[in-house]
């Protein structure tokens, strides 16, 4: 597995995790947070070099400030340096207010899809010029079927599997892997209140994901039971599907 | 801070209470924690048995979120953390250097945060005391939103009365906690049987001298004159040279051990005496006397093993009853309790024994003498039988564990805890008006006595 892993999202319910669990295995970490998570990023970072004993980096960077990306990454990583990137950035709005305020969808989009498209396409270019390197990303089963609930953050899901399905057949057969992480519900602070079906705790998660990333999976449902799930979901006849109030 | 409505539980599982439960994910988070209200109690991994940690139609913050290291000293063994974080977790992170807790409830699922607010004790008490002697400060967060740090020699007061005083003074939020030293993750351990009460204590008080850590399981359900047999249990910490050479090469490293869950609430108790009967005789006659060296799991968190197995209990769930006595008079007053217990037709499911040192004060449960516990499946009759025996306890002068408690009335809970005046008399003054509050201060009527500013 690749040593030295750069997190966007880090202060979040499961960067944060994700970033544990990477620390014990003695990794090199990076951590990016947003502007006014500062104070978050250092107190996560310092946490994690108590743990291991491994010095941290932080930077901080808006996801709709995309000016910023290529000099951030540039800062992160020396040119030619081998690394992988984890994307863990998102959040969840209320679908139902997002309809009636649609000046709003521009900006969702922004966070949880157009931000994670171009800070990848400008990761894997450097990736290119090493010849290995790892891109991981926080999908959702949410983007296998759009439904009434929550269609917009699953539209913004769906368009980051495509991307980075593409980017997996675009580098098959060289060192560098792509693996799209799909989790379940999980219990972090961005969906805290929210009454979900099989809520996972974010720690087995981490482990899981972790885990997939080390065998260098493609795509994985984590906790596994979402595959069937949504594979049944995806394959509901409309007439069915219709009927269901999920 | 975002509250939400949830449902929390003890372990014991006997009742489903509801809160606004907030989750904050840093310190700074709880900066608004004092414009939320009155009336709330943290609550981390839910190991508290009975009701301290719940707070029905009030509010409870989870810290388990709040579990960073912030500093953590590998030479002198002192490790600064965020109260949150689990013994568990704790363990991982500094066993690899050579350091272990310096004392262990039976599991390691536990916040330091809630080992404090018990001032929990392990199998070593007789040696190592409880788990605030090992806690060099603590910051507080109190009523007023102020953080306050507390040590033996700063805020003294505040110190003696939030260990062990269940949550109530204030939230906790840091803890600098003094690791204990060991060579290996293993602990060497001899087993005997016992084959009556008197044996079973005569063999922890000889043992105390040498072994650090000692403990009884006795067989609830024997009678007559084998009351009270079963197996003691005692271990110290193996030595990088005693251990055998298959475990020398890393001897730090903590073995994976299988483990199991029970993965859903089961819709009866499961837990019969025919059951537990066929279990002790099984337990009783396998038991391997002699010495042998075994993980810290196994010889300290072995109900760990299995993952939520309070769940085998059923919907009514079960009751822990640990009580203190002093050691005058100590083997009539367990006999009699194992008796009272049977005659009464309740099930005493697993049961320990262990000797004490001396205690450490204020709200802190232990005290010089013994200490029975016993697991007891939900019963009509149970709390009655359990009124009962408070009075027996009292009068040998001894008291029950509040950490596992959920029944314990406010008068006799008075005169158990004889330095309950000046644990309030320090409430009083950090927290006038019962910020924080739970159901168990409420039915001890701790709130009553503060905002009456009498007793």
């Amino acid at each position: 597995m690749i040593q030295r892993w750069i997190i966007v999202g880090a202060t979040g319910g499961l960067g944060s995790e994700i970033a544990r669990e990477l620390a014990g295995k003695g990794c090199e970490l990076c951590l990016i947070g947003s502007p006014d998570s500062r104070d978050r990023l250092e107190e996560n970072a310092r946490d994690l070099e108590n743990r291991s004993g491994h010095p941290v980096q932080i930077a901080t960077l808006s996801a709709t400030d995309s000016g910023r990306f290529a000099s951030v990454l540039d800062e992160l990583v020396q040119s030619g340096e081998p690394f992988g990137l984890i994307w863990a950035v998102g959040v969840l709005w209320d679908q139902v207010e997002l309809q009636r305020d649609p000046e709003r969808v521009r900006e969702y989009h922004q966070i949880n899809y157009t931000s994670a498209s171009e800070f990848l396409e400008l990761a894997a270019t450097r990736m290119e010029s090493s010849g290995v390197g790892h891109i991981v990303a926080l999908g959702s089963p949410a983007g296998d079927r759009g439904r009434r609930s929550n269609y917009l953050y699953g539209a913004a899901k769906a368009a980051l599997h495509i991307q980075l399905e593409g980017m997996r057949h675009r580098f098959a057969g060289t060192s560098i892997k792509v693996t799209t992480i799909k989790p379940g519900p999980t219990r972090t602070p961005m969906t805290a209140g929210l009454k979900q079906p099989l809520q996972a705790e974010p720690k087995p998660q981490a482990v899981r994901i972790v885990q997939a990333i080390e065998r260098g999976k493609a795509v994985v449902y984590t906790p596994p039971v979402w595959w069937p799930i949504m594979h049944l979901i995806r394959h509901l006849p409309r007439f069915v599907f219709d009927k269901l109030d999920i | 801070m975002r509250w939400h409505e949830t449902k929390l539980t003890g372990w014991g599982r006997q009742t489903r209470s509801s809160v606004l439960l907030s989750e904050p994910g840093h310190v700074a988070d709880l900066a608004s924690l004092n414009e939320s209200g009155n009336q709330l109690i943290a609550h981390a991994l839910g190991r508290s048995y009975g009701d301290a940690a719940l707070n029905t139609d009030h509010r409870a913050v989870r810290t388990t979120q709040l579990d960073r290291v912030l500093e953590f000293d590998r030479d002198r063994g002192v490790i600064v953390c965020e109260a949150g974080i689990s013994l568990d977790d704790l363990i991982s992170i500094a066993l690899p250097h050579g350091w272990f807790v310096p004392l262990t409830p039976g599991t390691r699922f536990v916040s330091i945060g809630g080992c404090f607010a018990a001032d929990v004790h392990g199998k070593n008490h007789h040696v190592a005391g409880t788990f605030s002697q090992h806690v060099q400060w603590f910051d507080l967060l109190n009523a007023e939103g102020e953080t306050i740090r507390c040590s033996q020699t700063e805020n003294s007061d505040l110190f003696h009365a939030t260990a062990g005083g269940m949550g109530l003074t204030g939230l906790v939020i840091r803890v600098a906690l003094k690791l204990k030293a060991v060579e290996s993750a293993y602990v060497s351990v001899r087993h005997e049987k016992s084959y009556s009460l008197a044996d079973t204590m005569q063999l922890l008080t000889t043992a105390d001298a040498d072994w650090e850590s000692t403990v009884a399981w006795i067989d609830g359900l024997a009678s007559g004159s084998s009351l009270g047999c079963g197996e003691v249990i005692v271990g110290r910490p193996t030595l990088r040279t005693e251990l055998p050479s298959s475990l020398s090469f890393d001897p730090l490293k903590i073995p994976t051990s299988p483990s199991l869950r029970v993965p859903f609430d089961l819709p009866v108790n499961i837990v019969h005496k025919p059951i537990v009967s066929a279990f002790n005789l099984v337990r009783f006659r396998r038991i391997r006397e002699g010495e042998t060296v075994e993980s810290i799991q196994q010889f300290y968190y072995p109900l760990d093993a299995v993952g939520n197995w309070n769940r085998l209990y059923g919907p009514r769930g079960f009751h822990q009853y640990q009580f203190v006595i002093p050691d005058d008079g100590a083997e009539t007053v367990i006999g009699d309790t194992l008796n009272t217990i049977k005659r009464a037709g309740l099930l005493p499911v697993l049961v320990v024994l262990k000797r004490f040192g001396e205690g450490s004060g204020w709200l802190s449960f232990p005290m010089r003498g013994w200490t029975l516990a016993v697991d007891l499946p939900s019963h009509s009759r149970l709390f009655d039988v359990l009124d009962d025996l408070d009075e027996r306890i009292i009068a040998a002068g001894g008291r029950v564990y509040l950490a596992k408690d959920s029944r314990l009335s406010r008068h006799r809970f008075r005169q158990m805890y004889t330095e309950y005046e000046r644990w309030v008399t320090v409430k009083r003054e950090i927290d006038p008006r019962c910020r924080f509050s739970s159901d168990l201060s409420r039915r001890l009527g701790i709130d009553d006595d503060v905002s009456g500013g009498g007793s």
